[in-house]
């Protein structure tokens, strides 16, 4: 080997380091290549308290200021087979709602847990806010070949003024019907694609739209965990 | 009275809770989320909402919270140097220890926590007393039976401890009911007679304890980084290896600055980019996803803003909808009231538009000239819907205000479903001329205030949106702003982030051209990437 070749040499293995470096620097705590749940939804919804019921942790919560990053293996009814799977738990704050983008783009998606108090008065103060923010993640979701899975889970049926699924689902659809009309006034070309889709229909989508109804707080998330399970077992 | 303390994640799990009192602190997570709330000092925030007053100081990735139902006496920096204790206490119990924190950790970090909040509430009880450096005598915030006996008793000091004893098997009692949502009776019962015979002689230990915590040497003050310099520093910044902070600050600075945004605003936005990325290890690609997000974050509303919605969900009322429009003078502001008039008309609404600039000669006929474009406008489309104007011609003192009046009776008699207040345009710095806005505003009581700034303003804009802003009073802000005559600025769209950052307001839309069409609604993404190239 001559000087030069062993100067080349030095710089590669040199350069190889470095980018190495780089990425285990800046993704501690997202992994990009790891296959991912998102947890979405409005504020006290119950995203974080379920986060935590995945990784087998029960303690109170407040409203999260940043999005939490976890791992989980799934399915969760086989743990012989099971394999890591990252859960992302990201908060409910309109403000944080451009961001969804970088995020997804950032992920490899698996599939989203779109988590909604069914409480009476919550739910239909924030309906609208619901739909607003079921309409900016399908925006980008429904651009993949398939579009993504998304799981409603309908939370705090535990309590006594909770709205069944059924009804949730109905209201919410009619909802989205006034939302998408009312951005499609907007003209915005990456939106046009809704036009297709009014009257809107969950089934009009092109990922799977289930929903189901259950308790983060009393322990009532066995279809949940099925769904999870499910989507990891049998990939489309 | 009510008051409560937490120790918390930013992801929401709550390490540490006072009582059971922790829903009101959804509020001030939102503040902070919606930067509504007040920075007093480096991450130490206070907000009042709803009768409460919140302080939260951050430290690490962990917050200490606390709120009074009552306006409080206690000073700031009282609050701050408790807080500061509260976590320094925390994070030290917590320091060495794995993920799961076992039953005797939780414990010792409850009552000493609890012990400090009390003092603070103490502080709180006994404001008159000033300048005795000894313990305060015994004035808890829920009195048990046993402390009255006690506090007749000589012994002054020890009685200031036994004081605390029972204070702190109250607070231990708190926590076992919070633990167990279900709290069976005789159960707390039982552990209550427990931790009073744990505490007597526990209770002096702890109170030592904590007295060498806080004395202990903080890492919080050596924590300076001493960034590489030099070649070596330069040359791996490429491949995303640290970087010298403050060089690189400055760069965006710099950027941000060309762009428009005025620097105190830079200033601030590079300042939050620095405390979020404390103690990290950064690289440019980290610095700038940052302020991407940063940015991305500023210009995001926090409030739904499909007006069209709004307005339909309101359109039982016997009133339309009313909305005025305001700002400095030559923005185009009424360019922009003709752009959202046939806005509406598109969208089936019927439009009143009202002539409240009885000021400016000419302005009046200025609308009338718009209302008939509009109206040919409308007619070729072939609409349903209607456009008219309302007008009293000029005058000034109360004549504002009655034309604005009489056009809402007007419109409600009509079946109009808007009705757009233009007003006079007026300088922000003008004391004189800003003050009729709030008597104007409490007659006219407008579903939205809207504000007018011109993309082209720089620096100044900082200063217009806050003054319209204040205008009209202290229980009423403006809504939205529209960014006028972006078209003409290229990607120096600052002036966006200057009023923004200094109002809270979001933006609606953009004003693009000179044709009735020519608004867009804010594209976030759009604005950042101009920002950023
Ligand atoms: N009754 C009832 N309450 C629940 C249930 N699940 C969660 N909660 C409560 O709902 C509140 C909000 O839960 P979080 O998990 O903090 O809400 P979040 O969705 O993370 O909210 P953000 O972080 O603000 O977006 C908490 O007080 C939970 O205890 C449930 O199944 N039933
Ligand atoms: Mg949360």
């Amino acid at each position: 080997m001559d000087s030069i070749q062993i100067i080349l040499i030095t710089l590669i293995l040199g350069l190889v380091s470095v980018v190495g470096i780089y990425y285990i620097q800046n993704f501690e705590l997202k992994s990009t290549k790891k296959p991912t749940f998102l947890i979405i939804g409005n504020n006290y919804s119950g995203k974080t308290t379920w986060f935590m019921k995945l990784q087998g942790k029960k303690k109170p919560t407040i409203s999260s200021i940043e999005a939490n990053y976890g791992e989980i293996r799934l399915p969760l009814s086989q743990d012989s087979i099971a394999k890591p799977f990252q859960i992302v738990d990201y908060p409910g704050y309109l403000k944080y709602d451009n961001l969804f983008k970088n995020l997804i783009e950032d992920i490899n998606l698996k599939g989203v847990c779109f988590v909604i108090d069914s409480e009476l008065n919550n739910f239909n103060k924030n309906l609208n806010l619901i739909a607003i923010k079921l309409f900016k993640i399908l925006t980008i979701t429904e651009t993949y070949p398939n579009g993504k899975d998304f799981l409603f889970m309908v939370n705090k049926s535990d309590l006594f003024n909770s709205l069944p699924v059924n009804k949730i689902r109905t209201l919410l659809e009619a909802e989205m019907n006034k939302v998408i009309e009312s951005e499609l006034k907007n003209n915005e070309d990456e939106l046009s694609f809704w036009h297709d889709l009014l009257p809107f229909k969950f089934e009009k989508l092109n990922g799977n739209m289930d929903f189901k109804s259950g308790s983060v707080l009393k322990g009532k998330t066995q279809d949940w965990e099925n769904w999870l399970d499910e989507i990891v077992v049998n990939p489309q | 009275m009510s008051q409560s303390l937490i120790v918390h994640s930013p992801s929401g799990e709550i390490l540490y809770q006072y009582n059971n009192k922790i829903i009101p602190f959804n509020d001030l997570i939102g503040s902070l989320v919606n930067e509504t709330s007040i920075q007093l000092d480096d991450n130490f925030f206070t907000s009042s909402i709803n009768q409460k007053r919140f302080y939260c100081l951050k430290r690490d990735d962990i917050y200490a919270s606390l709120y009074f139902d009552i306006v409080t006496t206690i000073d700031n920096d009282k609050i701050k140097s408790k807080l500061q204790d509260i976590l320094k206490t925390y994070i030290k119990l917590t320091e060495d220890l794995e993920e799961d924190i076992d039953e005797d950790i939780q414990i010792k970090i409850k009552s000493l926590i609890d012990h400090q909040f009390n003092q603070l509430m103490k502080l709180q009880a006994n404001d008159d007393i000033t300048g005795n450096s000894t313990p305060e005598p015994v004035t808890p915030m829920k009195t048990p039976k046993k402390v009255n006996e006690k506090s007749s008793g000589k012994k002054a000091m020890r009685k200031w401890v036994d004081g605390e004893m029972i204070d702190q098997a109250d607070g231990v009692l708190d926590f076992s009911e919070s633990k167990e949502s279900d709290g069976v009776r005789a159960d707390s019962q039982q552990l209550k007679v427990d931790n009073m015979t744990f505490k007597k002689e526990k209770d002096l230990v702890l109170v030592n304890e904590l007295n060498d915590i806080l004395g202990q040497s903080d890492d919080e003050d050596d924590e300076d980084e001493t960034p590489t310099s030099g070649f070596l520093s330069k040359f791996t910044s490429y491949f995303g290896s640290s970087i010298d902070i403050d060089e690189v600050s400055k760069k965006f600075h710099e950027q941000l600055v060309n762009k428009n945004i005025a620097p105190q605003t830079s200033r601030q936005i590079i300042d939050r980019i620095k405390t979020k990325l404390k103690g990290k290890k950064i690289t440019l690609p980290i610095f700038k996803q940052t302020l991407i997000d940063e940015l991305t974050k500023i210009l995001s509303p926090n409030i739904s803003t499909d007006l069209l919605y709004d307005i339909k969900s309101k359109s039982s009322r016997s009133r339309p909808y009313v909305i005025s429009v305001v700002g400095v003078n030559g923005v185009g502001k009424s360019t922009n009231l003709a752009k959202l008039a046939y806005w509406f008309l598109q969208n089936n609404m019927n439009v009143l538009i009202c002539a409240c600039d009885t000021f400016r000669s000419g302005a009046v006929e200025q609308l009338k000239v718009h209302v008939k474009n509009l109206n040919t406008l409308n007619e070729s489309n072939q609409s349903q819907a209607k456009i008219d104007i309302f007008e009293k011609g000029y005058g000034g003192g109360d004549h504002v205000v009655a034309t604005a009046k009489s056009a809402i009776e007007f419109g409600t008699k009509n079946d109009f479903d808007v009705i757009l207040i233009d007003t006079a345009g007026r300088t922000h710095s003008n004391a004189k001329l800003m003050a009729p806005l709030k008597k104007f505003g409490d007659a006219a009581d407008p579903d939205k205030i809207i504000m007018v700034g011109e993309a082209l303003v720089g620096t100044d804009s900082v200063e217009q949106a806050t003054n319209f802003n204040s205008a009209f009073g202290n229980k009423r802000n403006l809504d939205f702003f529209i960014i006028s005559k972006v078209d003409t600025v290229g990607d120096l769209v600052g002036t966006m982030i200057n009023m923004v950052m200094a109002t809270n307001v979001p933006i609606l839309f953009m004003g693009t051209g000179q044709t009735y069409t020519d608004i867009k609604r804010l594209n976030v993404k759009l604005i950042v990437d101009m920002l950023m190239k």
